[in-house]
Parts: structure tokens; sequence; C-alpha cells
């Protein structure tokens, strides 16, 4: 048995305000002391049932919860405790529960511990123990309840609220669960210290036993790698001549690239410069023949000037040197002649003569000289126009030949060197490369037996730690067993007892298989009716028998445990789920007899219930062995009726009358 | 090739202007039209008519695109009005208005058939329609103030080259967009396209104050 003594959390009253969710009869939200004996949680689906039991849950742990956690296997995770943000009770609500909290004062023994939380970020505002106000940091905080709990660890705590203490919708077993119930035991039984020490060695060596296993696998395989390329340095003389001469090639394509590459660029500038000449020749001839036409006094508008627009400027062009917009010519032979027969004020068409009008004159003398000289300037250009377009045709052309060389001299480059790294791939490393890999798996070598050996050590710690809880554990058997079959022989018809035996289980994957102390379940049957018959697993009994099986568990490791003077809590949620009627009756006598049960600090149960005419409500709360009196005065106060308490849904709001009709006769006398 | 290209670079262009309500287009607009739309070609992953100009005392202006402009003209698919030479400081212009052409719809109808048509349809609808967006004051401006137009250290003559991308200061201006407005905001192409318009006007505007 544990040196220390660990004392339960035990509800004494809970306050939430604030919270949409739970708006209460006037607003102020739910208050209530819970007495001695069993609470009910009344409602319907939808109402808050399990919210309500998780404000409780959280009210003691607040946001913390393991990093990693399977409650149906706990070994296998962490002990590590993280802080997880949740949205659970923000969700809930149309204002992200702002304002909403939680008053809950525990007594963990004779001790009185007043919890003040938010509930949208569960911080602790408020913590009293024995009226006396508690500073400190969040953390610290939660420490002071643990603390109080005088368990060693938060996460010790974690486990004995949430998988011992609760018994909620997912009904995670302890007696039909190995693992959690030796989680259970270390905590319960260990000394704490030891405890601590025992599941901080057991996430060390699963740590440790995980990374030896990654790190073998990738020994082994570059052990292999290294092997054979050892085996192979042997004929090597050829492949190496191979790689130094292609390598000669690469570096001669290299250079070839980078002697294309100034030539592409060389001839890119070129067909620039080109371009830039090009088009400053063109605007200079253009604005030569723009000169011309002016000086021309664009003859053909002004003597015929009812001529269509696109006529005239056909005329124009051809008058002006600009070429033949008919067919696209850019000198067309008759220019000449236009000129003449417009000199001479002959018609284009028709060749008839004196066309001319007085709004066309001949041209001056200056006019004509300044045309002619125009008219060479312009066949100069023309000229030299040509003979660079013929340039810039060259330049597109070497361009492009550039272009095709590189891409031809790039496609060699590749895959020369495509070829090296191929060769270079089948060739061994250098020797100093194969001595600094060796030596790089040594030390993993090394690092993998080292491994082994603290994980061997700290097995056998762990099997010191394991040997000292398990006696632990026998001393208390006796007593485990006995309330245990006090407690079943209530529910069930059948004997039942629980059976000591040891359970293997590796440590890790591949680590020492060792024995764990575990209590399971003999039942007679109608087969079997004097001798029990081991049921080692849920799925041998029924399935109300397996949840009254596991509470009777609960029951009796709570009574192998606690203090004389202290009392318990058992939350359980929806009791009736998995019961026929027949035993709804006995598990009510049962939850009554064990939370009425002790003469020191009060038991409390708190189960929620449906109003789904199971009768369970009537069941728990004993209404049936009470007097008029007792069920007028005293069963209200064990009664957190969420028909008044909580903002009533859409089934509330259409059948109030019905369930409360229902909760009334539950109670009638 | 070019030259059909060319061609049809500048119907689709005047077809766009005709639907926008800037019909006819003066040559000095239409010349610039061309440029702005040169310039914004790879926002819509299409090729520029060309990449290089000359800057010019006249605005951007294009010798070969002159005489295409003529040609269509004779051959009826643009139509041709008000030709007119003047003579000042600057020397000989000549200038003409362009508008639609009778042969301009079989044309186009052809050239709307083939998937190239149809893209390069598209993207100069787009460039007129925010050209055409702007105040009439600054339409013949905004060329003048383009970001590869009015490049730093650039004078008359300058030759401007954008066939680089890395060059096309346009472009990368348009560009710029998207990392000034909010993250939620992610705007089109045809978003970036009016945006550059937009701010070529305010460049104007504020030139003139």
């Amino acid at each position: 048995m544990a040196d220390t003594t660990i004392r339960f959390p035990v509800l004494k009253r809970l306050n939430v305000s604030g919270y949409q969710l739970f708006p209460g009869t006037d607003g102020t939200g739910i208050d209530h002391a819970f007495e001695r004996g069993v609470t009910v949680v009344v409602g319907i689906n939808g109402l808050g049932k399990t919210t309500l039991l998780n404000i409780i849950l959280r009210s003691l742990l607040g946001f913390y919860t393991p990093s990693k956690f399977d409650p149906y296997d706990p070994v296998s995770g962490s002990h590590k405790m993280v802080e997880k943000e949740t949205d659970y009770f923000t969700s809930r609500t149309t204002n992200l529960a702002k304002d909403a909290r939680v008053d809950a004062e525990f007594a963990f023994g004779s001790d009185r511990l007043k919890i003040m939380r938010r509930l949208d970020t569960l911080d602790i505002q408020g913590l009293f123990l024995n009226g006396e106000p508690i500073e400190g940091e969040q953390h610290e905080l939660q420490h002071e309840i643990v603390k109080a709990s005088g368990l060693a660890t938060l996460y010790d705590f974690f486990y004995v609220v949430r998988s011992f203490t609760f018994f909620l919708e997912d009904k995670v077993s302890l007696i039909w669960n190995p693992s959690g119930q030796f989680e259970i035991f270390r905590i319960l039984f260990f000394d704490p210290t030891k405890a601590k020490e025992f599941a901080e060695l057991a996430d060390a060596i699963k740590r440790k036993d995980s990374k030896y296993r990654n790190l073998r696998v990738y020994y082994n395989k570059a052990m292999e790698e290294l092997n054979k390329t050892e085996a192979r340095t042997g004929n090597t003389s050829t492949a190496a001549e191979e790689l130094r001469l292609k390598r000669v090639d690469v570096n001669t394509l290299e250079e070839s690239d980078s002697a294309i590459r100034r030539r592409l660029e060389k001839a890119l500038l070129h067909r620039t410069s080109l371009l830039e000449q090009i088009q400053k020749m063109r605007l200079e001839l253009e604005e030569d023949r723009r000169q011309q036409e002016g000086l021309l006094d664009s003859f053909f508008s002004r003597a015929f000037p009812d001529l269509p627009d696109v006529v005239a400027n056909i005329l124009n062009h051809l008058d002006g040197d600009h070429g033949c917009l008919v067919c696209g010519t850019p000198n067309p032979k008759r220019r000449l002649k236009f000129r003449e027969l417009a000199n001479q004020g002959v018609c284009p068409f028709c060749e008839t003569k004196n066309v001319r009008t007085e709004k066309v004159g001949a041209l001056s003398a200056r006019a004509d000289e300044e045309i002619k000289q125009l008219d060479a300037r312009i066949e100069e250009k023309r000229k030299n126009l040509s003979i660079l377009e013929d340039g810039l045709k060259k330049a597109h052309e070497q361009v492009d030949a550039f272009h095709a060389e590189r891409a031809a001299n790039s496609s060699k480059l590749l895959a020369a060197q495509g070829e090296a790294e191929r060769l270079e791939a089948t060739l061994p490393p250098s020797q100093e490369e194969l001595d600094k890999k060796r030596k790089q798996l040594d030390n993993e070598g090394r690092e993998m037996k080292h491994l082994r050996l603290e994980i061997a050590k700290e097995t056998k710690r762990y099997s010191t730690l394991l040997a000292e809880g398990r006696k632990s554990i026998e001393k208390m058997a006796a007593k485990l067993t006995k309330r245990f079959e006090y407690y079943a022989g209530e529910f069930l018809a059948e004997k039942c007892k629980l059976a000591y035996r040891e359970e293997k289980r590796r440590l890790g994957e591949e680590g020492e298989l060792l024995n764990y102390p575990n209590f399971h379940v003999s039942m007679t049957s109608a087969v079997s009716p004097r001798m029990g018959t081991p049921r080692t697993e849920d799925t041998q009994v029924s399935e109300s028998q397996k949840e009254f099986v596991d509470l009777a568990f609960r029951m009796a490791l709570f009574d192998a445990v606690r203090q004389a003077e202290d009392g318990v809590m058992l939350v359980i949620e929806t009791p009736e789920a998995s019961l026929d009627s027949i035993f709804v009756r006995k598990a009510g006598d049962l939850l009554r007899k064990f939370a009425e049960d002790g003469a020191g600090e009060p038991n409390v149960i708190i189960a929620s219930c449906n109003l789904n005419g199971t009768g369970i409500v009537r069941s728990l709360l004993g209404v049936g062995s009470l007097n008029k009196r007792a069920v007028r005065e005293d069963v209200p106060k064990k009664i957190i009726n969420l028909l008044e308490l909580a903002a009533p849904n859409a089934a509330v709001r259409q059948d109030r009358k019905t369930y409360q009709a229902e909760l009334e006769a539950a109670l009638k006398k | 090739m070019l030259v059909f290209t060319t061609r049809v670079w500048l119907t689709f262009l005047a077809d766009a202007a005709y639907r926008a309500g800037l019909n006819p287009l003066s040559k000095r607009r239409l010349h610039r039209l061309v440029f702005l739309s040169n310039c914004l070609a790879p926002l819509f992953q299409a090729t520029p008519n060309t990449a290089q100009i000359v800057k010019y005392k006249h605005g951007p202006f294009y010798p070969l695109i002159q005489w295409e402009l003529d040609r269509l003209a004779t051959m009826g698919v643009l139509a041709i009005s008000n030709i007119e030479y003047t003579h000042d400081e600057l020397g000989w212009w000549v200038s003409a208005d362009y508008g639609v052409g009778r042969t301009m719809e079989p044309v186009l109808s052809h050239c709307r058939r083939t998937a190239y048509g149809q893209r390069l349809g598209e993207y100069l609808t787009e460039v007129v329609a925010g050209f055409a967006s702007l105040r009439g004051a600054a339409l013949d401006e905004v060329a003048l103030r383009d970001e590869n137009y009015d490049r730093s250290g650039t004078s008359d003559d300058s030759f401007i080259d954008f066939s680089n991308q890395e060059d096309n200061f346009s472009l990368k201006t348009a560009l710029t967009f998207r990392t000034v407005l909010p993250a939620q905001l992610v705007p089109t192409r045809k978003e970036e396209l009016f945006l550059y318009m937009r701010f070529l006007e305010a460049v104007v505007a504020k030139k003139a104050v």
C-alpha cells in the first residue's frame, strides 16, 4: 500500500453560472449542494447531461490532458501531460461561453478545496483550501489540486479521476482492461515516488526501444551496403578510366557551350543593332516620302478633289514614291510615268491632256529641284534599307543557327553528364570515404549497444519496482476480492469472484516479457453452477453484467484504498443504458448501498439519467423504500432537474408536460 | 507571315475601337493603340506584333504598320477618310482617319474561326475597352507616359526594345498591382490591364498639373 494517503475528490457543491446551456430557473444558473448518497442528473437527450458531468470533470483537471492517451490501453501511451485548448464548452454556446464559470467545492478527505474556473479557457480564477486562498500561476494552482489528492503526478490524478472516479459514456472498463487495471494499481498501490519513477521508466524504455529499432533498421541496411561496396573495390581501374574520359568530354562540351553562348550573345546584339538601324531608316524614309508628297503638293488630290479618299491615297502613294497600294509593290515601275503625267496635267487613267484647273499649277523650279534631291535621297535610303534588311535576314538566320547549335551541344552535354554520374555511381567511394562511413556505422553500433544496455538497466530497475508493487497488490488482494464478492453479490444471482493471476506483457515492441499483476472475474453459470469459470473478456458476460461487474470492481477498489473516515465519489453516465428492466432495481440498490455506506465523510454518487421509462431514476433514489415525508423533503435535494435548469431544446418546448409528468410519476410514493 | 499577323492585329483593333465608340481612329491614336497593345500583350500570353520601337517626335509610330493600314484601306477592310497633308516645325505629316471598311466583317469572321484569331480578338477587345474607358483628354497622352515609352534615360530617337519580359516595364508595372492589393484580392489579367490604364491616366493627370 502507498505510504502517502490517497484522498479521492468528492463533490460537495457545484455552481455553474453565466453559461447559456444552463440558465437555471431564474437565470442564475445551477447551484447544487451534494448530500450523502445518490444524486441524479435528470434530463432527456440534448439537454446537457454529458456537458454537466464534463464540467465537473474539467473543474478538477482544467485543460490538461496526456500527450498520448488511449483509455483502452493507457500503458501504451505517454505519462507526459500537456495543455490542450478545447472548444468543448464554448462551441455549445452562441457567446463563446463568455462570463461562464464553474465554482466547485470538493472534499479530499477532511480537506475542502474550492476551485473556480472560467468555462471558456478553463483557467483557474480562484482556489481555496479550507477557506484560505492559494495564489500562483495556473500550473502551480493545478499542482495544488493534485497535492490535495496525495497522488504523485498530474497524470496519475488525471487517470484516477478520468478512468476510475468517472465512468462516462465510453464506459472504459477496468476489470476487463488489463492495461488499465494495472495502471490504476500502479497509481493506488505503489509508493507514490516509486509509482512516478515506474511510469517515467516505462516511458523512457518504450522511447529507447522505439529508437533502438529505428536505428537498427538503418544500421543493418547501411552495413549491408557498405559490405557490398567494399567487396566491389577490387576491380575498378577500367571504370575509373572510363569516368576520367567522360569527365574530359563533359569539360569539352561545357567549353563549347560557353563559346556558342558568347557567339549567340554577339549575334543577338548585332541583330538588335540592325533592327534599330532599320527602324530608324524606315522612319527617315517615311519622313522623306512625306516631304516629297508635300512638295508634289498632292497633285492628284487637288486635280481630282472628288476622288474617293482611298483612290486619292493610292495615287498619292504612286506619285510620292511610296509604292503601289493595290498590289503592294514597294517600288513600282510606273511611278516615274505617274509623276510625269502629274507634272503635265494628264489624267492617269485615260491620259486626257490639259486637265489642269486653276487649283493646280506647275511646280516651281525650286520645288522641282528639291524633289529631285529627295528622289536621290530616297533612292539611296531605299538601297541602304534593302542592304540592312538583307543583313537582318542573315542575322536572324545566324541567331537561329546558334540556337540550334547550342541546343545540340546542350543535349550532348546532358547525356555526357548523365553518363559521368552513372559511372561515378558504379565506382566505389574512395578508401577515405569508406573509412568515414565505417566509422559512422561503428558509432551507430555503439549507440545501439548503449541503448540496449540502458534498456536492460532500466528494465531491471522497472522489474524491481514491479516486484515491490506486486507485493503491495498481493497484500490488499484479500480485501479487494472480499469487497468485490460483496458488491457483485448484490447485483448478480450467479456467484462472482475475483481471481488473481499474472499477465505477461512486453514493455515496448521488443522489451522483456514481464509479469503484471491482474485480477479477472470468475463466475458460475447455468452449465457450471458450482465452479466459477474465468471470464477474462467482456464478451464472456452479458451487457448488464459487464458494466456492473466493473462498477463492483471499482467500489471494491475504493474500499481497499480509502481511509475509513474518507468519502469517495463515483460519477456514472446513464447507468441504465445497458440494463434490462429486471436489473434496473438491482442497479439502484447496489449504487445506493455503496453511496450510503460508511460512517465518516459521506460518499457521493452522481448518475445522469434519461427520462425514458426504465424506472432508473426511481430506483437510484430509492423512492420505493422511503416514506412520504422523505420523498417530499429529501428526494428533491438529490435531483438536478435539467428540464427546469437547462435551456429548453425543441423536444422540451414541445413535450415539457409529458416529461415532467414522467418525472413526477417516478417520484410518486 | 508577319504581314498577315500585322493585318489581323490592325483589323481586330479597328473593330474593337468601333465597338468601343472610338470610330474612326485617327492615324496618331491608332499607332499609339498598337504600341500599348504590343507592350501589354504578354499579360494575355499573346506575342507582341513587334517589341521594338524608335522613340519618335510624333509619338509611337510604325512605318510598316502605316503601310499595312493603307493597304487594308485599299482592300476595303478599313475605311480611310480625311487625308490631310500638314507642315509645321516638326516637318511634314499626313493625317487620316481609319474606320470600319465594307469587307472587314467577312475577314474577321474568317479570323475568328482560328484559335489564334479568337485569342487575339479577345485580347485586343480588352485593350481597347480599357483605353476607351479613360478620360477623353488622356486618350492620346497615355502612350507617351507608358512605362516602356517613357522609361528613364530615353529621348527622341532612342531605340526601345522590350522583347525580353525582364525589359518590359509596362508589363512589370501591370503585374505589380497584385502585390499591393489585399491578400484576398487577386486581380484577373483583365483587371491588371485596366489598373495599368488607370495608372497611366493618373500619371498624365499628374504631369498636366
